[in-house]
């Protein structure tokens, strides 16, 4: 038997053995049929659960603000005495905006959720193998599935993010008379810092999804490392290790505690943080690219 | 002798304790239908998961027109495949379904009008697969094999599901597809079945080639009149063999 059939002659002249350059799929393409799978696959999906992030994320926001500034002032209170109360909250108050951002931990959670059901949506019923007859180049395919998650997802993170704010920053003005305002000192880097942490999420949950290929397996990973990993690690590592985590990074980018003890320079907080999901994807790319199709 | 489209060297594949497939060599000839034939779990669909890119053989090789699949720079042109039925989400509708294939291979949208109404689904386009009955996802899973008009057309098990209409459709659709020049490997257990559209026959059992030759010519050698008597004598022989 001859070794390969490179050299073979074809009986058809309809299918030549190098395909024309108009006929040839790229980059562009796999990402727009990526797009158009999310759009189709996620229409009755998707929304209602960016939704109800939103909501969450508003509601538990505004909820922490609600208690925070407006239920602990008793309504019998002359309003000038409630006022000096609420001010003197304020000033006690570690940070406002820290306030207003309270629920943006569990938000980066659950864009984490998605960016792993987008990538595991594919493995619970044979559509994989679907797809990667179609793309069988899977470098390619896995950076048009993580660009087309993330092109998904940012729109949410911006507009959750915006309304949480106005929301918030509508009730320190209404409750307390005053407003951060978008523009003023470090508030737009830290509105900034809030939705990289939830893209730098989403990307997260996305490899952990491609490593595992099971979305329960997935969310259960995520919430193990944004919400237990510090706890149980407890003193089992120094303190100055637990601030490289992803939630304590996820925290300082929200925060801004810029030189607190142990911390990394907030410079450093967006790389370290972002480091993350790319170690993450790095390993999720070798797993797609080297393993069966499952 | 015809050249081969898709031609397999001692591939083999072992899924945990399963010899899957065990150093297959084969060789399917440009402008025949071949039949993949053999009992469940044979090897049969492991072999065409190979070809296609899927999984990773431990040992060997097998390509389609000259190179692994997964080096194909036009993928939908070179091969079609329908495999374990179709690969959509039951949220999506068929026509989203054969869209996003046709972006994905850089084909014109105006193909996946002509495909739906060619496989009887163009009033059932805009529905979620999810509602669709097996025959009509199985239509939808041809209907994206052919999306590329391409070269070889790999159907695993197509007529699950579909009733005598529709099996003598799938029978037409590969002569037809052989008559224009194409190459068809047809994965099935249903030997009688296979009987009325295969010229090229590959029976395979336990990850092993049995037989691998034109079906007159074998059957004339074994002194057998159809693939059922065929298979029979060659698992024999094969027993006889160990």
């Amino acid at each position: 038997m001859s070794a390969t059939t490179a050299d073979a002659e074809l009986p058809d002249e309809a299918w030549p053995e190098e395909a024309a350059a108009e006929d040839v799929p790229g980059w562009r393409d796999v990402l727009r049929a990526e797009n158009a799978k999310l759009r189709s696959i996620f229409r009755l999906v998707t929304l209602p659960a960016l939704g109800v992030i939103v909501v969450l994320l508003v509601g538990i926001s505004s909820a922490n603000q609600q208690q925070r500034f407006v239920v602990s002032v008793p309504a019998h209170i002359p309003a000038a005495q409630a006022a000096q109360i609420r001010a003197l909250q304020l000033s006690n108050a570690p940070d406002p905006l820290g306030i207003i951002f309270g629920g943006v931990v569990l938000a980066a959670v659950l864009f984490g959720c998605f960016g792993a059901y987008c990538a595991c949506v594919e493995y619970s019923n044979g559509m994989i193998r679907s797809t990667l007859t179609a793309v069988p180049r899977r470098g390619r395919l896995f950076g048009a599935k993580l660009t087309a998650a993330m092109l998904a997802a940012a729109p949410a993170a911006l507009a959750s993010i915006l309304v949480v704010f106005w929301i918030g920053d509508a009730l320190l003005a209404r409750h307390l008379g005053i407003s951060v305002g978008a523009f003023e000192g470090r508030v737009l880097l830290r509105l900034f810092g809030a939705v990289v942490c939830l893209l730098g999420a989403t990307a997260l949950g996305f490899a952990i999804g491609m490593i595992m290929r099971s979305t329960a397996a997935s969310i259960v990973a995520l919430v193990f490392v944004y919400l237990f990993l510090i706890a149980l690690l407890g003193a089992a590592v120094s303190h100055s290790v637990q601030e490289y985590l992803a939630p304590s990074l996820l925290g300082e980018l929200l925060y801004l505690r810029d030189g607190g003890s142990g911390q990394p320079p907030l410079a450093a907080a967006y790389p370290l943080y972002l480091a993350w999901p790319l170690v993450f994807s790095a390993a999720a790319y070798l797993r797609f690219t080297r393993s069966d199709a499952g | 002798m015809l050249a081969p489209v898709m031609e397999s060297a001692g591939a083999s594949k072992r899924y945990g304790r399963i010899q899957a497939l065990d150093r297959v060599s084969l060789r399917v000839p440009a402008g025949r239908v071949t039949g993949l034939l053999g009992p469940n779990g044979a090897g049969k669909s492991t072999l065409l998961r190979l070809a296609l890119g899927l999984d990773r053989p431990d040992a060997g090789w097998v390509r389609i027109a000259g190179r692994a699949f997964t080096e194909q720079p036009a993928p939908a042109r070179v091969a079609g495949a329908l495999l374990d039925g179709v690969g959509a989400h039951p949220a999506q509708s068929g026509l989203a379904y054969l869209r996003t294939l046709a972006l994905a291979g850089r084909i014109p949208a105006e193909r996946v009008a002509a495909l739906l109404e060619e496989v009887g689904l163009a009033q059932a386009a805009r529905r979620s697969v999810g509602g669709y009955s097996l025959g009509m996802r199985q239509r939808l899973g041809i209907a994206a094999a052919l999306l590329g008009r391409p070269r070889l057309l790999i159907l695993d098990e197509p007529t699950n599901g579909l009733d005598p209409e529709g099996i003598a459709w799938v029978h037409r659709l590969l002569r037809e597809h052989t008559a224009a020049g194409g190459t068809a490997v047809l994965s099935s257990h249903h030997l009688a079945e296979a009987e009325a559209s295969v010229d090229h026959v590959v029976l395979i059992k336990d990850g092993r080639v049995l037989l691998d030759g034109p079906k007159d010519e074998l059957a004339r050698e074994h002194g057998v009149g159809s693939l059922s008597e065929l298979y029979l004598a060659a698992a024999a022989g094969s027993g006889a063999q160990r």
